[in-house]
């Protein structure tokens, strides 16, 4: 049977995947929706997204409000990956040993930088990412485009 | 060249690593796996799955709640 949802032709009816698919009502969101076009097809999703990421971007270090804005978070994101599973793209089922390599390579450097930097007591000379990083999430903007970064990535996660 | 340039250094060449890789990865026939794939691949398990997700997820946390 060929899906002609994958090939693009926008007059074909999109074919039912996702559980609110199968229960009837009609849903533009795909396994293989990006994070931009389904900020497209759910504008109300966005505009949530932006009031969230603005709340965070209000709210200034190791304080209560973050912490809580976030742990009610990842409550619900919990609650949502459990009572709505979805469909997702295809997972590579081998990988190549060698192909893998240098993701290795780039993954051990960085664990050695942030540990080494960690135990050297994460001081001005021996910084961790986050001491670096910290000067400009301190600021809105950065604060606002980090997050919306992140859930932005999520969504790519959710959707593997 | 001071240490603190250093390490602000080498997290800038493994963030650009990381980027070339991923690139590389993007390739017709590559070998190299993207990091999309690979997550997805460390994700076909339950364990990997709520393990990837609550690294992502403390991700966020550890830089906004700091």
């Amino acid at each position: 049977m060929t899906n002609h949802a994958d090939e693009g032709d926008p007059t074909t009816e999109p074919i039912a995947t996702t559980p609110a698919d199968l229960s009837g009502s009609t849903s533009p969101v795909g396994p293989d929706t990006t994070a931009w076009q389904l900020v497209q097809a759910k504008p109300w999703l966005a505009a949530v997204a932006l009031m969230f990421a603005t709340a965070l971007g209000l709210t200034h270090g190791l304080t209560a409000p973050p912490q809580v804005i976030l742990a009610i978070f990842g409550w619900m994101m919990c609650a949502w990956l459990a009572l709505r599973p979805m469909e997702r793209r295809p997972a590579p089922q081998r990988l190549s040993l060698v192909g893998t390599l240098p993701w290795i390579v780039v993954i051990l450097a960085f664990a050695g930088l942030e540990l080494y930097s960690f135990f050297r007591g994460s001081t001005y000379e021996h910084p961790t990412l986050s001491d670096i990083t910290d000067p400009a999430l301190d600021t809105f903007g950065v604060r606002v485009a980090f997050v919306i970064g992140w859930l932005g990535a999520g969504w790519h996660l959710v959707r593997r | 060249m001071s240490t603190h340039n250093l390490t602000v250094a080498g997290f800038a060449a493994i963030l650009a690593a990381l980027v070339i890789v991923d690139a590389l990865g993007r390739r017709p026939n590559s070998r190299i796996p993207t990091l999309s794939d690979l997550l997805a691949y460390v994700m076909r398990s339950w364990p990997g799955r709520v393990g990837v997700l609550f690294f992502w997820w403390w991700l966020g946390w550890h830089f906004i709640a700091r």
